[in-house]
Formats: C-alpha cells, sequence, structure tokens
C-alpha cells in the first residue's frame, strides 16, 4: 500500500495566555498512514486529538516535527498549496457538521469545488452528478435542495461526510463526527463512513470519543500525556 | 455550484444583517454626494444670478462722476455693431406712504429702451414718463407697494465737479422727485440689474435716462455704458475698449475747447474746474506755445492796514509773467495798486484756503513783492483766465455770490462790485506757475487751463484725442460677464464646506458600517473556517467576504446617490429658509453635473470598500483553527503588545504638548486652528492608549480581584476594537458639539470693550448719500442740526467710501475689488479700537492702526481687513497684495498688512483717508461711521442722529448688531455643522445601541452559563452595564477634554458666549441616551431564558 501521510516527531506546545511558559499538548508523536488504511485516535478531553488532527490536515502547524503527505514536507508549502492539498487531497468531516446555512444540501457538497477553478460545463456535468449519486448513497437523494435549516442533525453531519468526499480525496480526517448525534445517528453515520472508505478506497483518519465508533476502524491509537501509543479496543 | 451563486445565496440569507452595512453605506455616501451636489447647486444657482442680473450685458463701463454724452453710445454701437446702452446710475433713498416707509441705499438709474433690449423688454424700459418709474421685486416687496403707487426718490445729485474740490457747491447734494410705479421689474426681466459680483439683489429703481440727467443738469449724458454680447460674432475687451477710443469726444470727458476772443488762442478747460493731471500733461505736450494756466480765489490781498476782499490770482505765463520773474515776486494790476496804495517794491500778502482733508479749508498766508504795476487793459485785462467757478463767474453781483468756502459779503465793497460789473473776474495780481502750483495745487490738478497759440481748435481736439486714452480719465470698460462668471465660479466652495461640516457624521456612519460589517464577519467566522478548511486560501476566503461587501457597498453607494441628491433638495431648503443667514438668497435651484453624482458615489465606494477591507482583512488574518471552531469569539486577547498604539500615543500627546507651549493663546484664526489640532491630538492620542490599557487589562488575569465589574471591564479588552470604534464614535461626536457651541459668537457679549468686533463703538451708519462735512465739526453740527447730541462723550470716525464688491461672508461670490473704505487712523489707534488677529512685519503691535499711514516700498498701500475676509472672501492671506485702478485708470497695489478679529468692517478693505482720496479724488463726502455715545445716551443719539439725516439716508444700526449680521453667516455655518455633528451623535448612540444587542446576542451562551452556574439576574445586569457604561464614561471624558483644549482659545477672546447650559443638556442627552440603550440591552438579556442557548453551544 502507498504511504500517504508520515508524522516524524511532532510537538505542539501553546503559550499561557498570562505569558508565564506554555503547556506541551504533543510530545514526539511519529505515524505513518498509508492509502485505504482506516484509523481510530481516542483519548480524553484535552488530550490533544484535535490538534493533532489539524495538524495532519494542514490546518495548524506543529511546533516541531515534519508532516509529509503524499511525500510532501507540508512546512515547505505556502498557503497556496496547502489549500490545494486541502481541496483536492484531503477530506474533512467536522464535529459540528458546518453546513452554510445559505446554501442548499447540493450546493453545500459542492462548496469544495468552488476552488478547483472548473469549467461551467465540467461543474454542471461530472462533478454535479457525483454528488448526486454520493447523496443518493447516503440517503439524501431527495433533500438536494434542503437548506440545512430543514434537516435532522444526522442527515447535517452525511451531507458532511458527502462534502468531504466531493473531489475525490485521498485522505480523509474526521473530528468526532459523531460527537454531537444520539446513539442511532451515531451508528448509521459510522457504518456509512466506514463503507465509504471502503468503496472510495480513501485512507480515513478519525478522532473520537466513542469506542463503537473506533471499533468499527483497522487500526486504533490512543492518545495521552501527547503520546500515541497503539491501542487495542 | 459556482462563486457568484455562492455569493448571491449569502447575500440573499444574510440580507437582514447586510442590509444595516448597506444603510450605513448609503448614509455616508448620501452625505459625500449632497455635499458634492450642494456646490453644483449653488455654483449654478450663482452663475444663473449672473445672467440675470446682466441679462445680454457682456461689457460695462461706469465713469462715476464723469459725464459722458449720451451720443456716444449711439457711435459705439455702431461701430461694434450690437446694443449699447447708457444709463446714469446714481444712489437714493425711497419712500412710500407718505414717509411711513423708507429703504435706503437703493440703485436709480436713468434707463432708455436699449437697457431693455438687453433683457429682451425693449418698450417696458423705453416708455417711461417723467413722472414714471419701474422698480425691481426686492424694493417692491420691502416698500410694500404695486402698480400705480406713488413713491417718493430722493436721490444722490451727482455732479460733473466733485462735491470736494476748492469752491465747488455744497448745496443740492441730492434731489427729490414722486414717481408713479408703472410697473414690477421681475427678477428675470433686468429686475436682479446689478453691475456688482453679489448675490443679493438691490434695491432698484429705474426711470427715465432722459429725465433724471435733465434734473441733475447735465441732459443727455450718463455715466454707465452697457455693451452687448453679439450672437453671431463675439466681442473682446481689447475691441471695445479701441472703439472707445474712437468715439470718445472731449466733450465726454467733461473738457471744452474754445477760443480767446481778440487773440488768435485756443484755451482747454474743464468743467471740474481743474484739468486732470493725465489732461493736463498731455496738453502741454502738444508744443506749439501750450500755455499751462493756474487761476485761483484769494480771500484777501493786503499790505499793511488796507486790503482787496475776494479776487482772482493768476499764473498765465508768458507773456503776463515776463520772463526772469521771481517765484516771491508778483504783479499787480493798477486797480489793486491804487486800492491798496502800493507800488513796486511793496509786499503785499495774500490769504488763500488750501483744501485739507475732503471739503476741509485751511487759511494760509503768502507774501510777494511788487515788481511791476500793470495797466488794466490788454492782455492783462483777460476775463477768460477765470474758470467756470460755480456760484461765482455766473453770477451778476458779488453779494449773489454762492461759493462752496465761507465767504464774508459784508467784507464786499461798492468799489468791488463795480470790478465786478467791468471786469468780471479778471485777475488782479498775477505770479509765476511754479509758485502757484506750489501754494494751489490740490488732489484734483494744478492748472485750470492751458491755451494754445492756435486758432484751429479741430487740430488741438484731434491731437489730444490721440494723446489721450480715454482710460486716463476712468474710461475703462470691463468684461462684466466674464468677471461675474468667474467670481461665481470661484464663489465660496460649497462641496468643500459641506464636506468639511459633514466630516464627522461621514467617519461616523463609516465606523458605524464598519462596525455591523465586523459583526457580520465574525458572526461568519466559523464559515470562514470551514471554506479555509475546505481547501479555500486565505485569499479565495477574503474576497468571497470582499466580492459580499462590495455588492453591499456598491448597493448602498448606489442608493447613497439618490439619497444624497434628496439630502441635498432638504439642505438647499433649508439654506433658503432656516440657513438663509448663510447664503442670503433664496434663489438656489438643484443642480448636479452627472460627474459630481459619479465622483460621490465612486468615493461612497471606495471609502466604505476600504473600511470593510479593513475588517476583512484583520478577521481573515486570524488562525485557521480558530475560525474554524469559531474561535474568534473568545480568542481576542491578544498576546501581542500594542506597539503601534504605544507609539501613536505618545507621538500625539508630545505633539499636544508642545502646541499648549508653542501656541500664542488668543491671538488670531491660527490660535484656534492651533488648539483644534490640539484637541484632535487629545483624542488620537486617548484612543490609542486605550487601546493599550485594554491590552493591559486583558493580561490581567488576577483572580482575587474578579468581580461583576471586572468580568464587564475585562470585555471591553477582549472586544478592544469595537471598544475603541464606540469610544471613538462617542467622543469626536461630543467633541463636535463642545467645539462648534462653544466657538459660537454672539456679538452682544463684550460689545462696549474697544477691542471687540464693535471697537467699543456704539452705533455704525451708513449713509445712501454722501454727508459732506465732519459731524463734529461746528459746520457739521449746525448744518445737521447735532446741537443737541454732540458733546465730549458723542464723537463720530467718518470713513470716505471707494465703491466695489462687497467681500464680506454675506457674499458668496469671490471678488476680486472689494469695496475700499478710507479712515483717519489716529481716530482708531487713540481708541485702541478692533483686534488685529494677523498682523504683518510692517505693523507696530503696540500700535498698529498707525501702519496705514506708512509708505511701504514700491508705491503699495497699507490695508487692513477682517481676517475672514481675507482669508474665505478673498482667498488671500495677510501679506498678499490686491491691485485696483485709481480715477486714472493706474493700477496701484494694495498690500493686506493685517487682519482684523471679527468686526463691524466685514466685507471692506481699510485704507488711509489719505490715500483713498489721493487715488480717487472725486470721492466726496463720507458714506460710512462709527459713533461713540455712553450706554445712556444711545437711543437719543440714534434718533436725533437718524432724523437728522434721513434725506441723506443714514441707516444707523447698533454696532453689535451689525456684528451680530455677520456673526450670523458663521453662526449659521455653525448650526448646520452642529445640526450634523448630532446625528454624527445619533449614529455613535445607534452604533452603541447595535454594539449592546450584538454583544447581548453572541454571547447568550455565556451569559445563559453565568446563569447556569449560579449568577442572578442582577449580576450579570451587573456585568453588561460596567462593560458599556465604562464605554460611555471613557468616549465622554475623551469628547469634553478634547473640546475643552480645542476652545480654550475662545474663552480668551472678547465676544465668545459659551452656552454652557447648550453643552451641558447635549452632555446628558448623549450619557441618557446610552445609558438607556445599555440598560435596555441588558434587561432584554435578562428578560429571556438563557437555558436553550447554552444548550445550543
Amino acid at each position: 500500500m502507498k504511504m500517504l501521510l508520515e508524522l516524524k516527531n511532532i510537538a505542539k506546545k501553546y503559550d499561557i495566555p498570562s505569558g508565564q511558559g506554555y503547556t506541551t499538548v504533543l510530545k514526539d508523536i511519529s505515524m505513518q498512514v498509508s492509502s485505504g488504511e482506516s484509523i481510530a485516535i481516542v483519548g480524553p478531553s484535552g488530550s490533544g486529538k484535535s490538534t493533532l488532527l489539524n495538524i495532519m490536515g494542514a490546518l495548524d502547524k506543529p511546533s516541531s516535527g515534519v508532516v509529509s503527505l503524499f511525500g510532501k514536507n507540508l512546512a515547505e508549502c505556502d498557503d497556496t498549496e496547502l489549500s490545494r492539498i486541502r481541496n483536492q487531497e484531503i477530506g474533512f468531516i467536522f464535529q459540528l457538521h458546518h453546513l452554510l446555512p445559505q446554501c442548499t444540501v447540493l450546493e453545500n457538497v459542492l462548496i469544495p469545488t468552488i476552488p478547483l477553478g472548473l469549467k461551467k460545463r465540467d461543474r454542471d456535468g461530472e462533478v454535479q452528478e457525483r454528488a448526486k449519486k454520493l447523496l443518493d448513497r447516503v440517503g439524501l437523494g431527495n433533500h438536494r435542495e434542503y437548506f440545512p435549516a430543514q434537516l435532522s442533525g444526522g442527515e447535517m453531519q452525511r451531507v458532511a461526510v458527502v462534502r468531504a468526499l466531493i473531489n475525490k480525496p485521498k485522505l480523509v480526517l474526521a473530528d468526532e463526527p459523531t460527537g454531537s448525534l444520539d446513539k442511532d445517528s451515531s451508528e448509521n453515520l459510522g457504518r456509512l463512513l466506514v463503507g465509504m472508505n471502503k468503496e472510495e478506497g480513501t485512507a480515513f483518519i478519525t478522532v473520537t470519543h466513542s469506542f463503537d465508533f473506533a471499533r468499527l476502524m483497522e487500526k486504533a491509537f490512543k492518545l495521552q500525556n501527547g503520546n500515541l501509543e497503539s491501542y487495542v479496543i | 455550484m459556482n462563486k457568484g451563486r455562492f455569493l448571491f445565496r449569502s447575500l440573499f440569507f444574510y440580507r437582514k444583517t447586510h442590509l444595516w452595512v448597506v444603510l450605513g453605506t448609503m448614509m455616508s455616501t448620501a452625505i459625500l454626494v449632497g455635499a458634492l451636489v450642494i456646490g453644483d447647486s449653488v455654483r449654478h444657482s450663482l452663475r444663473k444670478i449672473v445672467f440675470d442680473r446682466l441679462g445680454t450685458t457682456e461689457f460695462a463701463l461706469s465713469s462715476g462722476d464723469r459725464f459722458f454724452q449720451v451720443r456716444m453710445a449711439d457711435d459705439l454701437a455702431e461701430s461694434l455693431n450690437t446694443t449699447v446702452a447708457p444709463l446714469l446710475q446714481t444712489r437714493g433713498i425711497a419712500i412710500a406712504e407718505g414717509g411711513q416707509r423708507r429703504v435706503n441705499d437703493i440703485q436709480v438709474i436713468g434707463v432708455d429702451s436699449r437697457f431693455g433690449e438687453m433683457g429682451g423688454i425693449k418698450e417696458r424700459f423705453g416708455q417711461l414718463a417723467p413722472d414714471e418709474a419701474i422698480v425691481n421685486r426686492s424694493l417692491a416687496s420691502r416698500l410694500n407697494i404695486r402698480e400705480n403707487d406713488e413713491i417718493l426718490l430722493r436721490m444722490e445729485k451727482r455732479d460733473v465737479m466733485p462735491k470736494d474740490a476748492p469752491l465747488s457747491l455744497d448745496s443740492d447734494s441730492s434731489l427729490a422727485r414722486r414717481f408713479l410705479v408703472k410697473s414690477i421689474a421681475a427678477d428675470s426681466a433686468l429686475g436682479k440689474f446689478n453691475l456688482r459680483s453679489d448675490q443679493l439683489t438691490p434695491s432698484t429703481v429705474f426711470v427715465s435716462l432722459h429725465f433724471l440727467s435733465k434734473e441733475m443738469g447735465f441732459e443727455g449724458r450718463a455715466n454707465v455704458l452697457l455693451v452687448a454680447e453679439k450672437a453671431e460674432a463675439s466681442l473682446d475687451l481689447q475691441g471695445v475698449n479701441d472703439a472707445l477710443k474712437k468715439a470718445w469726444t472731449l466733450s465726454d470727458a467733461g473738457l471744452e475747447l474754445r477760443n480767446i476772443p481778440g487773440r488768435n488762442m485756443v484755451e482747454l478747460r474743464s468743467n471740474r474746474i481743474f484739468l486732470a493731471p493725465p489732461v493736463a500733461a498731455a496738453a502741454q505736450e502738444y508744443g506749439k506755445g501750450a500755455q499751462p494756466v493756474l487761476t485761483y480765489f484769494v480771500n484777501e490781498l493786503r499790505r499793511g492796514d488796507r486790503a482787496t476782499p475776494y479776487s482772482f490770482v493768476s499764473a498765465p505765463g508768458s507773456p503776463l509773467i515776463p520772463p526772469g520773474m521771481k517765484d516771491d515776486e508778483i504783479l499787480i494790476n493798477g486797480w489793486l495798486a491804487q486800492d491798496l496804495n502800493a507800488n513796486v517794491g511793496d509786499q503785499i500778502e495774500l490769504t488763500y484756503y488750501i483744501l485739507g482733508l475732503g471739503r476741509e479749508l485751511q487759511e494760509k498766508k503768502s507774501g510777494f513783492r511788487i515788481i511791476d504795476v500793470v495797466p488794466l487793459e490788454g492782455i492783462y485785462a483777460d476775463r477768460d483766465l477765470l474758470p467756470d467757478f460755480p456760484g461765482l463767474s455766473g453770477e451778476e453781483n458779488c453779494r449773489d455770490w454762492d461759493p462752496g468756502i465761507p465767504i464774508d459779503l459784508e467784507k464786499i465793497r461798492d468799489k468791488d462790485e463795480e470790478y465786478w460789473d467791468d471786469f468780471r473776474g479778471t485777475p488782479k495780481a498775477f505770479v509765476t506757475l511754479d509758485k502757484a502750483r506750489a501754494l494751489w495745487a490740490n488732489r484734483f490738478g494744478d492748472l485750470t487751463a492751458v491755451r494754445f497759440s492756435i486758432s484751429d481748435q479741430a487740430e488741438v481736439e484731434s491731437f489730444l484725442i490721440n494723446k489721450l486714452d480715454p482710460s486716463d480719465l476712468g474710461f475703462v470698460f470691463r468684461d462684466v460677464k466674464k468677471e461675474g462668471l468667474r467670481a461665481s465660479s470661484q464663489s465660496v466652495n460649497f462641496s468643500q464646506l459641506f464636506l468639511g461640516l459633514s466630516f464627522f457624521i461621514i467617519v461616523a456612519a463609516l465606523l458605524l458600517t464598519s462596525l455591523l460589517f465586523v459583526f457580520n464577519t465574525e458572526n461568519r467566522s466559523e464559515e470562514n473556517g470551514l471554506l479555509r478548511a475546505l481547501g479555500f486560501s486565505r485569499k479565495a476566503v477574503k474576497w468571497a467576504v470582499l466580492r459580499e461587501g462590495a455588492v453591499l457597498v456598491v448597493l448602498g453607494s448606489l442608493l447613497g446617490g439618490v439619497v444624497g441628491v434628496l439630502y441635498n433638495g432638504i439642505i438647499l431648503s433649508a439654506l433658503k429658509t432656516v440657513w438663509r443667514g448663510a447664503v442670503g438668497t433664496s434663489a438656489l435651484h438643484i443642480h448636479f453635473r452627472f460627474s459630481s453624482l459619479l465622483i460621490g458615489v465612486s468615493i461612497g465606494v471606495a471609502v466604505a470598500f476600504f473600511t470593510i477591507w479593513l475588517a476583512t482583512w484583520r478577521q481573515i488574518k486570524r488562525p485557521i483553527t480558530g475560525l474554524q471552531r469559531g474561535l474568534a469569539k473568545v480568542e481576542t486577547i491578544e498576546k501581542k503588545r500594542p506597539n503601534t498604539s504605544l507609539i501613536i500615543g505618545l507621538v500625539s500627546w508630545a505633539a499636544l504638548l508642545i502646541i499648549l507651549v508653542v501656541a500664542d493663546f488668543g491671538r488670531g484664526d491660527q490660535a484656534f486652528l492651533f488648539f483644534f489640532l490640539a484637541g484632535t491630538l487629545f483624542l488620537i492620542g486617548g484612543m490609542a492608549f486605550t487601546r493599550v490599557l485594554l491590552y493591559m487589562l486583558g493580561k490581567n488575569t488576577d483572580a482575587v480581584r474578579l468581580s461583576n465589574v471586572n468580568i464587564g471591564i475585562r470585555n471591553n479588552a477582549r472586544k478592544h476594537t469595537r471598544s475603541i470604534t464606540l469610544i471613538g464614535l462617542l467622543a469626536c461626536g461630543l467633541f463636535i458639539v463642545f467645539t462648534v457651541g462653544a466657538n459660537r459668537l454672539n456679538a452682544l457679549k463684550d460689545s462696549e470693550r474697544r477691542d471687540s468686533g464693535t471697537g467699543g463703538f456704539a452705533l455704525f451708519g451708513e449713509s445712501s448719500i454722501p454727508i459732506l462735512y465732519d459731524l463734529d465739526s461746528q459746520k457739521g453740527t449746525q448744518l445737521y442740526g447735532l446741537d443737541a447730541i454732540n458733546s465730549d462723550d458723542v464723537k463720530y470716525v467718518p470713513f470716505r467710501v471707494k465703491e466695489g464688491d462687497d467681500a464680506s461672508c454675506l457674499n458668496l461670490n469671490r471678488v476680486t475689488h472689494p469695496q475700499l473704505i478710507g479712515v483717519m487712523p489716529a481716530e482708531l489707534a487713540a481708541r485702541k479700537s478692533f483686534t488685529f488677529a494677523d498682523m504683518s512685519g510692517e505693523i507696530d503691535p503696540e500700535n498698529p492702526w498707525m501702519v496705514l499711514d506708512k509708505k511701504l516700498p514700491d508705491g503699495m498701500i497699507p490695508a487692513v481687513a477682517d481676517l475672514s475676509v481675507i482669508v474665505w472672501g478673498l482667498g488671500k492671506s495677510v501679506g498678499d497684495v490686491l491691485t485696483y485702478s485709481d480715477e486714472k485708470g493706474k493700477t496701484f497695489p494694495v498690500k493686506l498688512v493685517g487682519g482684523l478679529a471679527n468686526s463691524v468692517f466685514q466685507g471692506n478693505i481699510i485704507v488711509s483717508e489719505k490715500t483713498l482720496i489721493q487715488k480717487y479724488p472725486s470721492i466726496s463726502g463720507y458714506r460710512i461711521f462709527l459713533v461713540d455715545a455712553p450706554p445712556e445716551k444711545v437711543t437719543t443719539v440714534a434718533d436725533r442722529l437718524s432724523w437728522a439725516l434721513q434725506d441723506q439716508g443714514l441707516d444707523l444700526t447698533l454696532a453689535s448688531t451689525r456684528l451680530a449680521e455677520f456673526n450670523t453667516v458663521q453662526n449659521t455655518y455653525l448650526s448646520i455643522f452642529l445640526i450634523l455633528g448630532s446625528f454624527g451623535l445619533l449614529l455613535g448612540s445607534v452604533g452603541l445601541g447595535v454594539v449592546v444587542w450584538r454583544n447581548v446576542n453572541e454571547r447568550r451562551g455565556e451569559l445563559a452559563l453565568l446563569r447556569a452556574v449560579g449568577y442572578n439576574k442582577k449580576s450579570i445586569q451587573a456585568i453588561l452595564l460596567s462593560e458599556h457604561v465604562a464605554l460611555l464614561v471613557v468616549g465622554i471624558l475623551f469628547g469634553i477634554i478634547a473640546a475643552l483644549l480645542a476652545v480654550l482659545p475662545t474663552f480668551l477672546t472678547p465676544g465668545a458666549g459659551i452656552p454652557y447650559p447648550t453643552i451641558l443638556i447635549i452632555l446628558v442627552i448623549v450619557s441618557l441616551n446610552g445609558i438607556i440603550w445599555t440598560f435596555s440591552a441588558a434587561l432584554l438579556a435578562t428578560k429571556e431564558d438563557l437555558i436553550p442557548a447554552l444548550r445550543k453551544e
């Protein structure tokens, strides 16, 4: 399997607001992720799971260490390149769906296609077809013209999943994707994500509190006291 | 999905919040557009007034007291192939209803049909019977008269001979006639006729030119020529003046050539007795024995105890005066020798008057030695040497003499009568020309005739016409239309004025727009974070936000363009009514150029876009993780020390200290400027230091001192940008209101002080007809019946007037030749009247008025004027030079050496009386008076003086009232500023309301949490109140301190009536308004059930 992501000796520190020193969230973390893998990272609140995920997804920068994504050192990429990577190579799913209230379901899914600068024909054709298929796949084929306010929490999160996959990313990062959902919705979403991981062949990394959700992944790691350890659920 | 669709979706979804941004932009643009359009409207209206007041007139000539023949107009019309209208213009007083209503200082114009042609209404003005008059609307409304009503006109009787010329008659300075009002001339039908660049319409009566000239005593003559523009080909000024040079004759200049009977000679003389210097010079250049002559009237010729009264002495040159005769030698005729019992070698003494200032006569004596006694025959019996002295030369008997000088008819003996009968005014003695000139030359000339040894008058006339230029005698055309249009185009720039007056409201509107846009952007920070997470670059997100903002500002600005025109309509209506004091006319019309609209909208878009760009830039700069998680709301306590703010604060306050140290307290407009700058610097520095303080408060995490109030104040630190914006809005608003309020001019306060704008004088008088005698003098007191009021404590300071444009703030046009007034500077110096706000190096600060008597290099004439006239009326500064043309057509420089603080002289340029009559000898009498009177006598003095001088049309007002009239203009501008400033304050209040409301709305979760952890409603209210009241208090304090600094010089200037109650009321209103908003929002926040908000969070 092809290696997608490599973390080498990653550390992250935050200054204390009063200016009295700093706090270390991540300490010397190294890991490798290959294509098609599904990984869960579990840990208590405040353990730095989201920080680690943000560093993997080029949303945040480590205090030290190297993040290589698809063989590229992210520290050497400028904002344009980082934006391109986030847009085309990575899909994000957040704990809160973060759907844009002003856009319909279909439009929300298509938001990440805007930076691609596609021609109108492509935008209206192939990409839209894919969006519709994916929405059908998650059971929202009839809700394409709905606005977020007309959806349930689980439905909104499914839209967020489709949005994450629209640009055929090689890596999908999910930050507590089931965190805001009830148990049933949470289970449904978990199965959907794993199923789509297989169908789309993407690598899938999620941070979660939910051991049930983590159990659906091929691998699991535990983040505690800034250290990442392999974890068997 | 594409950028356009995303933009549309966002605009539509957030339409409610966007609406406020659109409204904010609309307001700032509307004010910008409104200001520009007001400029267009005023300029257009002034331009229209130029056409109304001139009709088709393009060039005009005004010859003052020289009256040319109406024939000259015909000749010029033929040569220029256009209409040329002659007018006879004078001043007067109109009286209606038996004296019940009277209007002073009106224009009385003699016209014929040619004047009507200038306005396309030939018949109307051409059919005036001798007893008919046309009055303009201004006069009709002031006199409340209609067609067929009767009016009495008292007119200044113009005279070919200046009233101040030696021996000029002082009787009949006015004439009164009754007229039937034939019609009322509308503004568009030459009713606004005025050769001065002024938007105000003078009161005018048009009468028959033929009748008026006949009544004045010079039938068929006029003193104004109007040349109409030509439709088919344009005329140029040079061409018109060249045509004049060909058309004029000596007669038009009051010159006469006549053959001397029995002598093969031609004599040139003037109907003004003395030949004007350019005429005398040209005549003497003729050669062919051109012989200058000066004949003068002496009071007495005395040898010992024998005296001959009232005789003429002449300096006729060769051959009457023998070669080699010395200046202290004299020839007397046999009659005089016998009368004085004088012989060759005897000394005789001549007593005569010489001319002082005005009509003041000084009796002088001069001794001569008789070198010969000549027979009273032949060339020595030449009665033609006597000029045509009015009241003398035409009289049958000596005892009928009535010259314009005091003579004692009792002294005239029978033998004098016999001499008059036999020899008329034949000179009894002859002196050298040099001596005669040394004794009797005056500002009107030094020759009474020039004689030529030739009998062909035509040849002499031809020579003189070629030699002389009409401009030498004041006959020169002005391009009045071009001057008027220039004056209107360079008029008070209302665009700039209103941009200035609206500055703070524009800033307030922009700050509010920015505030609202920042709220919107902050609220959508999660969205922006998401977009970044989804692969939108920082630039792409920024542009997505800016595109949205751009649509809003473009929409707002376009609406602002429309609203701006409406706003302009409201402002114009106000300028024509409640703010009329600023413009003095209701003839203002809405007019806008598309370019102004475009510029206004474009600037509105640019400025608003820049404002939101700044706000967006700050938002997008934040860390992506913060944006995405919505952390922007809670992560605003900065770690970075605000060094830039610290530097700005230090520099501003250091500059402020420097200004306070170096500024000269209480001197001039510069002091006001300095202190206004000081106030502004205080505000800037205050804002910067507040920023630093908020940083420090934000850093202070001492949990021990945590309290509800501290939490509130720390919230301000968290939202430092919005806190500073709010403080800025409030402080700026108060700064305006307080500064404006304190700078209002109050003419009544300290008006009795010599250094105030009244000069300490009680009354200011202006007459329509010149008053020839000093009102303080014995002659003046007797003549005008002022015995009852004239006393040691009632004194007059008179001014001569050379009419010109009104340069006061009542005139919107940019004038170039303001009215000159002449005064004896010692009169003002002795009283230490008025305050000099700015002085050039020529002025002695201890005795500034005496600069008017100083001789400056290069023939420059020192002059003083109100600083506001110099700066705003003329667009000049102290030290600059104006150019005037004297009566001989020669230009001379007038240097503005001093600027007065606001005074009763607004609109005038003050020079010394001596200088004024040197340059304009024809100006006779005084037309402006300052009157000193103790307070208890003011009413009596005013009543008696007005009554005594009502035929001269004396308008007497309290000096403080006149000052107040001028102050009205400034105070009206200040009112406008105050109103617009109050709008700024209102916006500030709205801003505060918006902030409180949005704060509460945004922090519902936070407040809910406080409730959840046990805070009661009162505690939460305390937090919210302390947070916003702190902003309110700081804003008010900054505003007050800055304003106090700005108005410091006003406290030190006389006449500064600071309206403390008004300012206090405004302060209370602003404070209450702020507290009400805050309290309402706090109540609202705690009234609702906050727990659902907690769940959402």
